[in-house]
């Protein structure tokens, strides 16, 4: 089992080798603090940078400006800046998987460079301004997170909150291991115990919407869903039916990892279909 | 069967042919053994399965009078942990007889009240859903209340809801204080105890913010069981209070050494079903029925207040258990 942040996390100091934070602000400058640490963290673990924004590479070099050497790195190939539209090709041919290829081939790249592994901070507000763009970064988050749970990839998604609806900064932080505070109840991530995802957090009538339409966006694949629960502080019945009727729908069995005998309980009181627990 | 009885409130009562609960008093052993022994060998002469829910005094007194019988079943405890449940078991009971092929059951049992050693908040309010609950049943209900201890304002509230009475000469007859409920407030509860200052009180909070607070006050206090139970209450209730309530919400604690008290109100009327949360509903308002059906399945003490605002009160104490 990889060592992961779940939950809320308030500054991006400390992260490691494997974690995936979705960062939410409200200003330019409290992403440049924030993207400061955590690539100067990354340059002193040994690993290759990237900076993903869709601004100038005069602003992405303003925003690290705090970052100590940054010339130097950069001409090491330590630290690399790219924009966006470059790696995200967000257009509608665009499939989900094309930037987990992309990022893939970066890991190896840095790995027989002689990095430890990739970091990567990446302003992304412009991929999620539409309704397909969100759906399609939501539908491959997961899969971006299974990369970072296999190997030595870490990753600060930055978005501006002011840039883009409230119930979409819900999603997107709910489809991270961890987010800043307050923005979801639950958070939705790869496993490294096998199964398909892992949730941590809590989930009521309150967030029960959040979890439908986010299970919604993701591309389970047809012969079921393992679900790892054995973190998760609290689910209600509503909870529950919304993965009983992900299975009435699909007809993929829904397997519910937990070591608590309440959700199977709830199951079996108001007879919800379709979940085997594990 | 002349209907089926629905689960939305209704004054319309359908019954099923056979359905039969009727209260009857007593006042010594004697008077008991003269009511209860015609209800048990009737039902053994018409082949209908007896089923008696009685503490072990009584049942010792039912075995010293009767002799055994394969259609008689005494079950000793647990027949009343909470009203929900109690008419979710009858259920149960009779469906299983009559698919064994029984045309009837009989059933007698004393629900929980001070006399012997239990509230009876709730349990006029289950002694009205039977109809309500079972009516489609063949069942007949003989609720027996012994005069020695039980107080006056609990025979009052069983004379009011049962349609039936039996005299002491074991006759059967209308009865005429029978008052079908109006709403939750027609029922029996406490007054708001004077519980004095809540150790926390929240207003308009998110569920989960509730939890937060119920589980730091469960620790050392309740069990693990007990906690999950009171975590899902409160989660039912702060919905519904949000969802169909009338704001600010009020969530207020109080603790002792092993038990947590957890009162939450709104200002709206409440439900205005007086059998909410006792029957599972289906069909269109299934969510709403859902969450405070769930409310009476768990071992807490549940009480309903709608007689200013809506109050609902939980109470979850370690050496009593829930019920």
């Amino acid at each position: 089992m990889v060592a992961r942040s779940t939950g809320d996390v308030r500054s991006a100091r400390g992260l490691g080798l494997h974690d995936h934070v979705c960062w939410l602000y409200d200003h330019p400058e409290e992403l440049r603090v924030q993207v400061t640490t955590f690539v100067t963290e990354g340059l002193d673990q040994g690993l290759r940078v990237l900076y993903v924004t869709g601004d100038s590479e005069q602003s992405q070099r303003n925003d690290l400006a705090g970052v100590s050497m940054l010339d130097e790195a950069m001409e090491r190939g330590a630290l690399d800046l790219a924009f966006v539209d470059d790696v995200y090709r967000h257009d509608a041919t665009a499939g989900t998987g094309f930037p987990i290829a992309i990022y893939e081939r970066l890991i190896a790249e840095a790995l027989a460079d002689g990095y430890a592994g990739l970091r990567l901070a990446v302003e992304a507000t412009p991929l999620v301004q539409s309704i397909e763009g969100l759906a399609a970064f939501v539908g491959s988050e997961l899969l971006m997170d299974g990369v970072m749970v296999r190997q030595p990839f870490s990753a600060l998604c930055a978005f501006n909150r002011s840039e883009i609806a409230s119930p979409a900064t819900a999603t997107l932080a709910s489809v991270h291991p961890c987010s800043t505070p307050g923005a979801t109840t639950f958070h939705l991530a790869a496993d490294s115990n096998g199964a398909d995802v892992s949730i941590v957090g809590e989930i009521d009538f309150d967030t029960q919407p959040l979890f439908e339409s986010t299970l919604d966006c993701f591309p389970f694949n047809g012969h079921g869903l393992v679900i790892d629960a054995t973190r998760l502080g609290f689910i209600d019945h509503r909870g529950l039916a919304t993965l009983g009727h992900l299975h009435a729908r699909s007809g993929i069995p829904v397997t519910f990892r937990t070591h608590s005998p309440v959700p199977a309980r709830l199951v079996s009181l108001l007879d919800i279909p379709g979940i085997v627990f594990d | 069967v002349e209907g089926r009885v629905g689960n939305e409130f209704s004054s319309a009562f359908l019954v099923a042919e056979g359905y039969r609960h009727e209260v009857g008093f007593y006042g010594s052993d004697d008077e008991f053994r003269d009511l209860i022994l015609p209800f048990a060998r009737g039902g053994s002469e018409a082949g209908e399965p007896v089923v008696f829910a009685y503490d072990a005094p009584k049942v010792a007194l039912l075995r010293g009078w009767l002799s055994g019988s394969p259609l008689i079943t005494y079950l000793e405890d647990g027949s009343y942990a909470t009203p929900a449940k109690t008419l979710a078991q009858w259920r149960t009971v009779v469906e299983r007889y009559l698919a064994q092929g029984a045309t009837r059951v009989r059933i007698a049992g004393d629900v929980p009240h001070p006399g012997n050693g239990r509230s009876f908040i709730g349990w006029d309010r289950y002694e009205a859903a039977l109809d309500q609950g079972l009516g489609d049943l063949p069942v007949w209900f003989s609720c027996l209340y012994d005069t020695r201890i039980a107080n006056p304002e609990v025979l009052a509230a069983a004379t009011k809801r049962h349609r039936f009475f039996l005299e002491r000469d074991g006759t059967q007859r209308a009865n005429g204080s029978f008052a079908p409920p109006r709403g939750l407030a027609d029922f029996l509860a406490d007054p708001v105890p004077p519980r004095g200052v809540p150790d926390v009180q929240l207003t308009d909070p998110p569920a989960d913010a509730v939890r937060v607070v119920a589980r730091q006050l469960a620790q050392g206090r309740l069990t693990t069981d007990q906690r999950d139970d009171v975590l899902l209450a409160v989660t039912e209730i702060v919905a519904n209070a949000t969802t169909h309530g009338v704001p600010p919400v009020t969530v207020e604690f109080w603790t002792s050494d092993d038990e947590v008290v957890i009162g939450i109100h709104d200002h709206g009327a409440g439900p205005a079903d007086p059998f909410v949360g006792l029957f599972l509903a289906d069909g269109p308002r299934a969510d709403r029925g859902r969450g405070l059906w769930l409310l009476h399945q768990l071992n807490l003490e549940v009480e309903m207040d709608a007689t200013q605002g809506f109050r609902v009160t939980l109470r979850a104490n370690r050496e009593r258990g829930g019920t």
